[in-house]
């Protein structure tokens, strides 16, 4: 009825008019029926209504809609102050799309990676198996220990197994290339719940059949990208490593399992009677909760799993089984990091609301007198506030869209420069959630900037609103010590981590992965000389200063690790749980820049037939043997039939794991003992090795033309790439740190400004009878300062409290560093010096006599 | 109570006494009470019409345009049943109000 009031507004005025016609009509007629003349009757007739125009309102306001018009005429009031003040308004509009902007921005990429649900069926009830030993907290899953679990668990439907790390060579048709494909049980399509978009899975009843007889299925990039998207690539064989397999069929165009790197599955069948060792760990597990089972009980009906498996299998001693939930296995890494991000973008856009709050504080003045006749006519603070809050929506309603504009054509950009490592990140795009997010941002901006004027409204009080401003302000000087004194930290612990030694030569060195195929080269031997080989002929360029295999880059992890026992020591101390094992060809060392402390590096000598030898890092040798060289001495992998190798030579220690990570023993093998399919070629070059790449791999074509290479990049890109989540970390927080220590000096001027001309009058008395200019400027200043003081200690105080959270990101920084504390103090109090000067300069400036005559 | 209250109190009874028995428009509702009260009660002819309009808007009553007895169309305003109810209620509040005030007068 209201609405349709409001709608049909001109009818409904209409009608009242003929209603009032009517009435005095039919009162005119009877007058002159009483024997009034005409005129007398219809004068008569109109003092007895009353005023019809006063009536004509009040209906309207009986209708219960005069209140929706009175807000309607504020929204346009709003526009019209809008466009009155392009300077104010633009400005206004700028400073919430920026914060819009980049809180939008930062929130698609974190709910495209960390909260968007994976893209599999019920994807809430999918877990991730690990298994925890008493060397290693989180390891791989043997498939011995996955036949029992699966077996014996009453709280998970179905477990796959998943042999992740094997390389395809696809050769035969244009390029040769080298993909990543991974083993899967044919469980895995139903505890997923996805299956190929053609053709068709592998299945339970095949299985056996299906491992024997080479089939895979592809991805859907791959199919498009490779065979051009025909459908007729079902049942068509491609060469992989050598051997036609059959292609089964083509996932689904968004199926990333187990990462996005994956272009080919191929059947895993692991019947109970053919496993050996139960120390064997090298699947991934992902398994289904029955219907009503809870993540919690699964994980204790996996502890008991584990107890009884463990009084059954000495070897499972100190053996768990782990379950965590995939998504926080997928993205578990990097959501600390978004996290942050998230919420220094969000201190940004406060500080922006603030600011933007104080410039309508500024301007509050000619609407203050309406107000307060308003309020003194009855209006209810509720009114008024939402008065206050129509008034600001079209300022801020605009910079909200701006942002959102600016967020959706910048989302490529900032997807961009997200370090390659991070998960799901084609996943992150512009999607119903984060606008959603956009527009309660939009709500909470619109409530936040109104806020404090609002609450003005409602008071009326004059003076309050110079404190009230003062208040916003020490606000914003918080906020704003809080990123600059995070980017800080940020920064410091950049600088530290860069400043690690890696362990060897990262200048003038260049590498390029390669996956040798066992097709044409069955035996380790035959591997083993085709390497060689390679390392020979890349040697040979000119500017080559040495080449060296190794199956595993430094620093970028790659995890292979292993038990190792030590000759002549008993367990614990001589038994080492995850040592990096390391198959290289003699030059590796050379051409990666590691020290030989002891003894001597491997050569030709060591062949598949001499004597096992091996090398052991300098730290390791050093913690086993403090005052004896460990030259000469043995060791040997820590399972049954292992064969003991003689330790030839001590190399400096590496960091395997990352720069951020701890120094691991590494274990070195040469490869002709230790053959590994999937190696890495170093070179060391005389001059910028990215020159020497298209050399190196034409030279690797040359001896091979059908051996793909990958992953070819400088070590300096490796060790970058490994840093590339901190760095954007630094720079993004950095960048908002800048940007809130501009948007507060622009604040704490505008409040100074204020204080100021309230106090010109003041000042100019004090001048003209005497006082020195340097006398008033003293007390602005110190005003300022004690305003950058006090926000500071605010601030710093809340970065302290954040601590624990913030410890997670940094590297050999204490969350409470009081280097990076002073530094943002420091900013922030000479920002509010330098924002007070201003100012009251200009105002001292002016003659006394002239500023008190302009009152 | 505001005076305006205890008004537009009466008001809203009377004009509800009145239409209970068939709808009328407004200026018919406005000589009825002047009729019926003996020319007693001089309502502001002008406030019966916000009055009526709330009422509409409250549920109480019905508004139809009808054509009328000169001729020309009118709004016509009827009773609800809920407009009934309410008619009831307020005449038990009134009588009760009535009576409380009659007793307090006797005693004095």
């Amino acid at each position: 009825m209201r609405l349709r009031s409001l709608f049909h507004r001109a009818r409904a005025d209409a009608e009242l008019d003929e209603e009032f016609r009517y009435h005095l009509d039919r009162e005119t007629q009877r007058n002159i029926d009483t024997g009034m003349p005409a005129r007398e009757a219809r004068d008569a007739a109109l003092r007895a209504l009353g005023g019809v125009a006063q009536l004509q309102e009040e209906c309207r306001e009986a209708r219960g809609t005069r209140w929706l018009e009175i807000l309607a005429q504020d929204l346009r009031y709003g526009l019209r102050l809008m466009r009155r003040s392009p300077a104010f308004s633009t400005a206004a509009v700028l400073t919430i799309a920026l914060g819009i902007a980049a809180a939008t921005g930062i929130f698609s990429v974190v709910y495209g990676v960390a909260l968007q649900p994976l893209p599999f069926r019920d994807p809430g009830r999918l877990v991730a198996l690990w298994t925890a030993t008493n060397d290693l907290p989180r390891a791989f899953v043997g498939a011995a220990n996955w036949h029992d679990w699966r077996r014996q668990s009453g709280a998970l439907e179905d477990i796959a197994l998943v042999r992740h790390v094997a390389n395809y060579n696809l050769t035969g048709e244009g390029e040769p290339e080298r993909l990543m494909g991974a083993r899967v049980t044919a469980n895995l399509f139903d505890i997923l719940g996805v299956y190929p978009a053609i053709g068709r899975p592998f299945t339970i009843e095949g299985q056996e059949r299906e491992a024997a007889a080479y089939v895979a299925l592809l991805s859907d990039r791959l199919w498009r990208r490779r065979f051009g998207a025909d459908p007729a690539i079902v049942g068509r064989a491609i060469r992989l490593n050598g051997r036609p397999y059959t292609v089964l069929g083509v996932m689904p165009p968004h199926f990333r399992y187990p990462t996005g790197d994956f272009d080919l599955w191929a059947p895993l069948y692991l019947p109970p009677g053919t496993l050996t060792s139960r120390y064997d760990y090298n699947h991934l597990a992902v398994a289904r909760l029955k219907p009503g089972v809870t993540l919690a009980q699964a994980q204790a009906d996996l502890d008991t799993i584990s107890a009884r498996l463990e009084s059954t299998y000495p070897e499972n001693r100190g053996v768990r089984a782990i379950a965590g939930t995939l998504l926080e296995d997928t993205v578990g890494p990097v959501s600390t990091a978004l996290y942050a991000l998230l919420g220094a973008v969000g201190c940004l856009l406060l500080i922006g609301a603030v600011n933007v709050a104080n410039l309508f504080l500024a301007r509050g003045l000619s609407r203050e007198r309406d107000r307060a006749l308003r309020s003194a006519l009855g209006a209810s603070r509720g009114r008024l506030a939402a008065q206050v809050i129509l008034e600001v929506l079209p300022t801020v309603a605009a910079g909200a869209a701006v942002g959102v504009l600016a967020a959706v054509a910048g989302l490529r950009a900032l997807v961009a420069i997200l370090p390659a490592t991070m998960p799901r990140i084609d996943e992150i795009r512009m999607s119903v959630p984060v606008l959603a997010f956009s527009a309660a941002l939009l709500a909470i901006t619109v409530a936040l900037v109104a806020l404090w004027p609002a609450l003005q409204a409602a008071a009326i009080k004059g003076k309050s609103r110079g404190r009230g401003r003062e208040i916003l302000v020490l606000v914003e000087v918080a906020l704003t010590v809080m990123l600059v004194a995070g980017s800080c930290l940020l920064a410091r612990s950049f600088a530290e981590i860069r400043g690690v030694n890696p362990g060897f030569e990262t200048a003038h060195a260049l590498s390029v992965h390669l996956a040798l195929s066992r097709e044409r080269r069955p035996t380790d031997s035959n591997i083993a000389d085709f390497a060689a080989r390679l390392v020979d002929r890349v040697q040979a360029i000119p500017g080559v200063v040495a080449a060296g295999m190794v199956n595993r880059l430094p620093v970028i992890g790659g995890v292979q690790t292993m038990m190792l026992d030590f000759e002549g020591m008993q367990p614990p101390a001589g038994r080492i749980g995850n040592a990096d094992s390391r198959s290289v060809t003699p030059g590796y060392f050379r051409a990666m820049g590691i020290p030989l402390v002891e003894g001597r590096m491997f050569n030709d000598s060591d062949t598949e037939t001499s004597k096992p030898v091996g090398l052991i890092d300098a730290a390791t040798a050093r913690k086993l043997w403090p005052s004896q060289s460990a030259v000469g001495k043995r060791f040997r992998i820590g399972l049954a039939g292992q064969p003991w190798v003689e330790i030839v030579g001590v190399v400096g220690s590496i960091r395997n794991d990352g720069l951020d990570a701890a120094v691991k023993t590494t274990a070195f093998w040469p490869h002709r003992q230790r053959t590994q399919d999937r190696m890495a070629l170093v070179v060391r070059t005389a001059g910028d090795p990215a020159r020497w790449m298209s050399p190196t791999i034409a030279a690797i074509r040359d001896v091979d033309p059908e051996q793909p290479v990958y992953n070819a990049l400088t070590m300096e890109q490796v060790v970058d790439r490994s840093l590339s989540q901190r760095r954007l970390n630094a720079i993004l927080i950095g960048v908002f740190a800048g940007v809130s220590l501009l948007l507060a000096a622009v604040g704490i001027y505008g409040v100074m400004s204020y204080a100021v001309e309230q106090r010109r009058r003041e000042f100019a008395i004090r001048m003209a009878l005497g006082a020195d200019a340097s006398d008033v400027i003293g007390r602005v200043v110190r005003r300022g300062a004690v305003i950058g003081a006090l926000g500071s200690a605010l601030g710093l105080a809340g970065v302290a409290a954040l601590s624990r959270f913030l410890t997670a990101l940094l590297y050999q920084v204490s969350a409470t560093d009081w280097i990076s504390y002073t530094a943002a103090a420091a900013a922030l109090v000479a920002v509010a010096l330098a924002a007070s000067y201003v100012p009251v300069r200009r105002a001292v400036a002016m003659d006394p006599v002239k500023s008190l005559r302009a009152d | 109570m505001k005076p305006t209250d205890l008004l537009q109190g009466t008001l809203d009874l009377l004009i509800l006494r009145v239409i209970a028995p068939e709808p009328q428009h407004g200026w018919a509702i406005a000589n009825r009470i002047r009729q019926v009260s003996k020319e007693s009660l001089q309502v502001q002819q002008g406030s019966l019409y916000p009055a009526l309009h709330r009422l509409e808007n409250a549920g109480w009553v019905a508004a139809e345009w009808k054509p009328s007895e000169n001729g020309r169309r009118a709004k016509y305003y009827s009773l609800t049943d809920t407009g009934r109810r309410k008619l009831a209620d307020e005449r038990a509040l009134w009588d009760k109000l009535s009576a409380g005030v009659a007793l307090v007068l006797q005693e004095g």
